[in-house]
């Protein structure tokens, strides 16, 4: 198997539940050939904004949903003609919901699933007992999913993609709507979970940047259906077309300063507050940096502080699609 | 603190045999059906309610035909208090597969991750439609028992034939998992709305399948159309098995080897049916990308 995803010209489609607009589409474009490959022992990261074809991707490659055209295989077996065993190697989980049989207690609720997957009884009591310590549940193993908070109820979904160890993870959004110190709970045992064994997978989805800078291999940036850009965080970065970008903080300068005269800078913008200025300083290199702090030294500007800002996967973002992540998203589909 | 690749050793799950991972599956499906049927209150109350439920409907019925009919005991009795004490297993098998999806779908919001789970789907329902058949099932005894002693329905173990009984309960039941099948199958394709399909059809069957009349009292057409339906001749057959010779039948020219056939046939007829029907609807689901959507429940 030399991906554990392969994608090829993947399109999905659905019939518009809204009248077509005189001229306009009866369908909406989910997916719009999607191509990706994605390499065993990675965590790739589908960053885009809501109804940008996140989930839709994800439901074909977990065979919920046909494809209307293209391929796509896991673990080397096609997700249309092989569903089944596709089924037996993966587990979903998606954040940002209420499952689970609420009459049921979280330990009878994961043993059931334990049992769809086929794991001896003892070892899935283990597995369950230990997976539940370890996100912080053991104390509710025997309260009933109803009495759980939605934190504790996303945790429990977490706990039920992993006791069956699958070869490929899917998580549709598994923070969203966590509190910030659940949220860095479960990045930091995806973290731990994959580096475990070298043979596991995750394709994640998230609208948060941080998020997929944070825990990702590559990234692939999809919108309206299309992946527009896929490469590692820093890579993509790298592809900023910002150039150099630095924060300075000095004594005040007048407003008339001419630094956007200087050989390099590109632009310039001035706060002054406190009795400093704080410039942020638009480069051509890295390089011409040494041109400004001359000129301040020489001008008998003291340099308080000096900061070179990295571009973000919100810049990328930004710069390829023309809007900023919250601005770009799209009505749900269907 | 403990990591999971200590206790787990093989990344897949284990791979097991067709057969056994249905049968699993509908063990677990059933334990799942049962504990969601029962598991909403106290074993008191819930035992309560499972008595209290079929009673009040054959008493309802008992003085609905004294009043109307004037029927206060006998085989006319028996007729309707076997029809009222067995039909909850069609609306049970089909309500309990109904929920299957619908429940799992719109309440529970499990389906996703029950369909995408390495199981027989058609086998998860199934055990669901037997859990709630079983709560029926549970309740057929009180029922007779209550008929016996209080309406005086004239079973004995002089009229009582198990080896029909048992034959006809069989069908009766695959048979009405062939049409919870069907129903959901429609289910599917429609609305959390969809959850009141079972009694819907259940009532238009009650009507239609002798439940508490014999079917020769209907117009030609519906008597027709009711002979298409195995739970017609599966009343007929459960009657003959209990009350034996001296009962009221709805085909009292046909004979019982011939009643437990023409069952047998519409069972298998329908089964087949339900499962071309439930592959087409799963597909069409899959395909319209409506297999988990929510709509209200």
């Amino acid at each position: 198997m030399s991906h554990a995803i392969e994608i090829r010209d993947l399109a999905r489609t659905y019939r518009s539940k809204r009248p077509p607009r005189s001229g306009g589409p009866a369908t909406v474009v989910a997916l719009d050939g999607v191509s990706l490959d994605v390499r065993p022992g990675e965590l790739f990261g589908l960053l885009g904004p809501n109804g940008a074809g996140k989930t839709t991707l994800i439901k074909v490659l977990v065979t919920l949903l046909l494809p209307s055209s293209g391929s796509a295989r896991v673990a080397g077996l096609d997700v249309v003609a092989d569903a089944r065993r596709v089924r037996e190697l993966i587990t979903m989980v998606s954040g940002g919901e209420t499952s689970g049989y609420g009459l049921l207690t979280v330990r009878e609720q994961l043993w059931m699933f334990a049992q769809f997957y086929g794991i001896p009884g003892r070892r899935a009591r283990a597995r369950i007992d230990e997976l539940l310590e370890v996100v912080g549940l053991g104390e509710e193993g025997d309260r009933r999913v109803s009495a759980l908070s939605s934190g504790m109820r996303q945790k429990m979904n977490l706990v039920r993609g992993l006791v069956p160890d699958p070869e490929i993870l899917f998580l549709d959004e598994p923070t969203v709507g966590l509190d910030v110190g659940a949220a860095r709970e479960i990045r930091a045992y995806i973290k731990r979970w994959i580096g475990e064994k070298p043979n596991r997978t995750i394709l994640l989805t998230t609208h948060y940047m941080a998020e997929a800078d944070d825990l990702c291999d590559r990234v692939a940036i999809i919108y309206k259906g299309r992946i527009i850009a896929c490469d590692t965080p820093a890579a993509l970065r790298r592809r900023s077309a910002r150039g150099s970008r630095f924060v300075l903080t000095t004594d005040p300068l007048d407003p008339g300063a001419r630094l956007g005269d200087l050989p390099g800078v590109v632009g310039t913008e001035m706060r002054t507050a406190d009795g400093r200025s704080e410039l942020e300083l638009q480069l051509a290199d890295d390089g011409a940096i040494s041109g400004v702090v001359r000129a301040l030294s020489e001008g008998d500007r003291k340099i308080y502080s000096l900061q070179k800002l990295e571009p973000s996967l919100e810049d990328v973002f930004v710069e390829i699609v023309g809007r900023r992540m919250e601005e770009a998203d799209e009505p749900p589909s269907g | 603190m403990p990591a999971v690749g200590d206790v787990v050793e093989r990344g897949a799950p284990a791979r097991i045999g067709r057969l056994r991972r249905w049968t699993r599956t509908l063990r677990v499906a059933w334990w799942l059906g049962w504990q969601v049927e029962s598991n909403w209150t106290d074993p008191l109350r819930f035992f309560t309610y499972a008595v209290a439920r079929p009673l009040g409907g054959a008493l309802i019925l008992y003085f609905m035909y004294r009043v109307v009919a004037g029927v206060g005991r006998g085989a006319a009795v028996g007729f309707f208090v076997i029809g009222a004490a067995f039909w909850p297993l069609v609306v049970g098998g089909m309500f309990g597969m109904v929920l299957g999806v619908i429940g799992d779908r719109e309440h529970w919001r499990t389906l996703r991750y029950i369909y995408t789970a390495p199981i027989s789907w058609r086998a998860y329902l199934i055990g669901r439609a037997l859990a709630q058949q079983t709560s029926s099932l549970a309740a057929v005894p009180i029922t007779l028992v209550f008929g016996i002693f209080v309406l005086q329905i004239p079973i004995s173990p002089g009229t009582v034939r198990p080896a029909l009984l048992t034959a006809a309960l069989a069908l009766g039941i695959v048979s009405a998992i062939a049409m919870g099948t069907l129903v959901v199958s429609a289910a599917l394709s429609i609305s959390g709305e969809a959850w009141r399909m079972p009694e819907a059809i259940g009532a238009a069957l009650y009507l239609l399948c002798g439940v508490i009349f014999p079917v020769q009292v209907l117009p030609g057409a519906l008597r027709t159309a009711s002979e298409a339906f195995p739970f017609t001749w599966w009343l007929e057959a459960v009657r003959r098995a209990l009350l034996g010779p001296g009962g009221v039948r709805s085909f009292p020219a046909i004979g019982d080897g011939a009643v437990l056939a023409r069952l047998a046939l519409l069972a298998a007829a329908w089964s087949v049916a339900a499962i071309l029907v439930f592959g087409f609807a799963e597909r069409r689901a899959r395909r319209l990308g409506i297999l988990d959507r929510e709509s209200a429940f």
